[in-house]
């Protein structure tokens, strides 16, 4: 039996937009992850795909754990903003933190013992694009996904 | 995230399901400080039902490998789905941990 599929009449349109704020303790993961499912279900498969976003999952939990846990220094009570679009060519994410910011680079891996240092790493080998940009007020990370080009996961 | 606690050939298997996380990672890292305390050095990590593990989720894997060791034991890691797979790669993860197909497996070189 083929499996229900939704009308194309039903889904949104692109572009796709979403933004909220998060508060910092640590109980997001799960429902940054139910957000890109709901996107995936209101856009459909063909827009956003399975493998697009199980990328864009990771890097966003990813971020979002660097905004809490580095740039706020685990403080609960500043917010996380998340502003996802999707579009024909491409997701963008941006996360927006209230701390001190930091300084964007080419991350390396830790050494394999390391237990910490790996989540920027891992946003650069999941995305197209990272950027961070310091403001007076809060700072702005951009992750994009392209969705026409195969992304190699193999480091 | 449920860890289901099996003793198998003197070795304690941790059958993980859901998502081993930011959110998650405290609640493992009090159940294994607990088996480690209690005596157990020789884990296996079933990844079957593990569907997403984040930077600190793969911390939390490497603290309990470091305190194994520490002790002459050692973490396996078994039936990673592909997303966790892929996440090892990514990070070398696959280099550092003994990666394989199935518990007897692990069981096994365990017991070598």
């Amino acid at each position: 039996m083929m499996p229900a599929r939704r009308l194309a009449s039903d889904m949104k349109k692109l572009p796709y937009e979403i933004d909220f704020k998060i508060a910092g303790d640590t109980h997001y993961v799960a429902f940054l992850r139910s957000v890109l499912t709901s996107i995936s279900n209101e856009v459909g498969e063909d827009n956003f795909s399975d493998e697009i976003k199980r990328k864009c999952g990771l890097a966003l939990v990813e971020a979002v754990n660097n905004a809490v846990h580095h740039a706020h220094k685990g403080d609960i009570y500043k917010p996380v903003g998340i502003k996802i679009s999707v579009t024909v060519d491409e997701v963008e994410i941006i996360v927006i933190d209230y701390g001190k910011g930091f300084e964007l680079h080419l991350a390396k891996l830790p050494d394999l013992q390391m237990v910490h240092g790996r989540g920027l790493y891992i946003i650069q080998s999941l995305m197209d694009e990272v950027s961070y940009k310091k403001g007076t007020d809060y700072n702005t990370m951009v992750l994009k996904c392209v969705k026409s080009k195969k992304i190699d996961l193999k480091p | 995230m449920k860890v289901r606690i099996e003793e198998k050939n003197k070795a304690t298997i941790l059958h993980c399901e859901g998502s081993l996380d930011a959110n998650t990672v405290s609640e493992f890292k009090k159940e294994t400080v607990r088996l480690l305390d209690e005596g157990s050095v020789k884990f296996i990590i079933d990844g079957s039902r593990l569907d997403f593990v984040d930077s600190m989720g793969l911390g939390s894997l490497i603290s309990l490998l470091r305190k194994a060791k520490q002790q002459n034991g050692d973490v396996m890691v078994v039936n990673l789905t592909n997303d966790v797979k892929t996440i090892f790669e990514i990070t070398r993860l696959n280099k550092l941990f003994r990666v394989f197909e199935n518990i007897d497996d692990a069981c096994k070189a365990f017991g070598k």
